[in-house]
Order: structure tokens, then sequence, then C-alpha cells
């Protein structure tokens, strides 16, 4: 019970930091241009971009967690570091073809054509990335990294609602020509960036 | 100074956006790409030297080489095999890097390895135009200006206003707005260049149509 106990609170620690501390967003700023794109983007639909993302962060998560150990074991263990982008792409393409593959069986023709936009955009991108790569840096076990990816796309999904809101919500008449487009939407994430500092009150080790 | 042909550029501003890409569609101020390594990772002149070499090596040879590999491919394939592309040839760069410029390559953490999927290095594979080879090296090449320009500037702004220095040169005794060093005083201050980046743009474009209006106009009363 009480093991059990401990594990439970170190896992909503770790989704805090998640969330809060290292939000991908507002904290650590992965995943912003693509997050920008998608919200200019009518095909695209922020809720099915999301979902996906959270999706593709733990089946690449998983994949990476047992791929990576391959490099050492063939002896190339000093470059780990170097090659860390080429197995975390590689996992991605493996989590992508499950997922189109999954969902071209469940999904209807039409259904799956208006998903697929998000999904593809979704599928490999820099929250993604660096998620997996902060995870295999901070030596996480399999279940640590999983709630982290978890927790990560979580603070992803809330961060790009709040921006998407507020995008549709600004009074586009009343900003300053200049400041129109993405000017705005980045001061407005600067206000949201420095309140989440404010909450947590530390900066960010790269 | 020769006065550059107005008309000739009014008449043709798409290609004229092309050529003058830099400036007038350059990748961070007006397209928002790569922003993630500027926001966190561009706060002195090192780091920002340091991510445009990484982006003069990896960006245009990953450009030449998967529009030569990706030609008949399909978009979900494209889609993967540019990272991929880019991640082997980041795999080369990033170990070079490391041991010509040692661990300031390593101070950068994930900033630099999320660059092969950045937007600024894959954006190009939901584009159904075919590149020409060569197009994509001159492309490629004015992506990586206008990256390099857009970097430089930001995190020397950024150095001198979190730190009050240029490049490690002390030109303040102390920074005057520390805020410039995180990320949220990264969002304001890009926020803030794009905004008169793209005023200059604007205005730039309003000079050239009002100057060809004006050759124009002068061209009818001789003839």
């Amino acid at each position: 019970m009480n093991d059990l106990l401990t594990t439970l609170i170190s896992y909503f620690n770790l989704a805090i930091l998640a969330i809060g501390a290292q939000n991908a967003i507002f904290t650590r700023s992965l995943g912003i241009s693509p997050g920008i794109k998608m919200l200019r983007d009518p095909r695209k639909k922020t809720v099915y971009f999301c979902t996906a993302l959270t999706v593709f962060q733990v089946m690449t998560s998983v994949i990476v967690h047992f791929a990576a150990p391959l490099v050492d074991k063939f002896g190339f263990g000093e470059y780990r570091r170097f090659a860390m982008p080429t197995i975390i792409v590689v996992a991605c393409t493996v989590s992508y073809m499950i997922v189109i593959l999954s969902l071209s069986l469940i999904l209807s023709e039409g259904k799956f054509r208006e998903v697929v936009q998000s999904v593809t955009g979704a599928s490999i991108n820099s929250a993604i990335v660096g998620t997996v790569i902060l995870s295999q840096n901070y030596g996480f076990a399999l279940d640590e990294s999983i709630v982290f990816g978890l927790a990560s796309s979580a603070g992803y999904f809330i961060a790009m609602m709040l921006i998407s809101e507020a995008d549709k919500k600004i009074c586009h008449e009343r900003v300053p020509e200049a400041l129109k487009g993405l000017p705005i939407t980045l001061i407005y994430i600067s206000v949201l960036a420095l309140s989440v500092y404010g909450l947590t009150g530390h900066g960010l080790a790269l | 100074m020769k006065k550059p042909d107005y008309s000739l550029l009014y008449n043709n501003w798409d290609d004229t956006v092309r050529r003058r890409k830099v400036f007038l569609s350059n990748p961070v101020f007006i397209k928002g790409l790569a922003l993630a390594p500027l926001v966190v990772a561009g706060t002195t002149v090192k780091n920002g030297l340091i991510l445009c070499i990484a982006i003069i090596c990896l960006l245009t040879p990953a450009r030449f080489a998967t529009n030569l590999i990706t030609r008949r491919m399909s978009v979900p394939l494209k889609t993967f095999f540019y990272p991929f592309v880019s991640a082997i040839i980041f795999a080369f760069v990033y170990y070079y890097m490391y041991r010509f410029l040692g661990s300031q390559v390593l101070m950068l953490g994930v900033y630099l390895p999320i660059l092969i999927v950045d937007p600024l290095i894959v954006k190009n594979f939901e584009k159904t135009r075919k590149e020409e080879a060569l197009y994509s090296i001159i492309n490629g090449l004015r992506n990586t200006a206008g990256f390099a320009v857009a970097c430089l500037i930001i995190s020397a702004l950024r150095e001198f206003l979190a730190f009050g220095t240029v490049a490690g040169f002390k030109i303040l005794k102390a920074g005057i707005l520390p805020m410039a060093q995180y990320s949220f005083g990264g969002f304001l201050i890009i926020g803030i260049l794009c905004a008169v980046w793209a005023q200059l743009v604007k205005n730039y474009k309003y000079k050239v149509e009002v100057e060809a209006l004006h050759n124009e106009r002068f061209a009818d009363n001789i003839d």
C-alpha cells in the first residue's frame, strides 16, 4: 500500500512538472511553430491535432525506450546522443503507420479523410522529439516515460486550447496593423508564459 | 547607386518576394518558423552562432538530398523521409560540432536535435510542386540566410537586454531587462521584432507600389 502511494505521488509530481514547470509551450516552447501553423490551417482541428499528438507521444516514448539501449548493445554507446534523433524519427514513423492502419480500419472513409490531415501534422514535431529526448536524458523508466509523455502532451493540449480560444477572441480590429497575426499571438503567449513562471517560480535548465 | 526598377519589382511581386526572401518573407519574423530554439536557446550571441552553424550545415544539404530522393514519393512518405534524411545529416553535424566546439554545443540541450523536425527544415513535404535541384539549393540558402539574420538579431538583442553585453563585450553595467533571458521574455521580444519587421515589409511594399505607379504615369505622360 505504501509503495503504491509512493509511486502514485511520484507520478503526480512528474505530471505536475510536465504540465506546469516544464510546460511544452509556455516554458520549453516545444512544438510552437507547428502549433501556430496548425491554428492558421482550416483543414486541421486543434482537438484532433492534440489528441493525435498525445497518442504519438506515448507510442514513440515506448518504442524509443526499448530501441535506444540497442545502440549500446551494438557497441555504439558513445554515439547514442548523436543517433538519438534518428531513432526517434524511426519510432515516429512506426507509430504513424500503426495509427493510420488502425484508423483506416475503424473509421468511415469520410471521417478518415477529415482526421488524417491533423494526424499527419501531429505525428512528428519538436514537441514529441524534445519530450522523448528529455525522458532519455533524465533516465526515466518505462512507466515514468509514459507518464511524462502523457502529461507533457496534456500540457501542450491545454496551452494550445488557451491559444486557439484567445486567437478567436482577440478583437483584431483594435489590434494595431503591425501586431496582427503572429506578433500578437506571441505577445499573448509571453503573458501566459510569464504567469506560468510566476506560478512555478523558477527558470529552466536546457 | 543604381535605382531599382520598381515597376519590374511591383509587376513580379511573387518573384520579388522569392528573391528577397531574407527580408520580405523571413522564415522567422514573417513565417514564424524555428521559434522553439530561438525563444529558449537564443539568449546570447554565442548560442545564436551555434544555432546558425547547425542550420547552415543542415538546411540546404537536407533540402537538396531530400529533393533528389523524394521526387516520386507520396506526401505521407515524405513526411517521415524528410526528417529521416535531416536526422542522418544532423547526426554527423552534431558529432563534428561537438568535436570542434566542445561542450558548448551540449549546453543547448534538446534545442539542437529538435531542429531536424522544425518546420524550417521539413515544411516542404506538403508541397505538391516539384522543386528543381538547383532551385532547392538556392531556396535552402535563402532560408538559411533568413534564419541567420533573425537568429543573430534576436540573440544579440536578448543578450544586450538581459546581461548588458553583446557577444561577451560589456556595454552596460547590468542588463536592463533581465526577463529577456527567459522563455516568456523570448516570446515577447520575438513578438515585438516580428511586428517591427512586418511593418518594415509593409512600408517597403508601399514604396515599391507608389514608385511603380509614379513611373507608369511618367511613362504615359512622355508618350
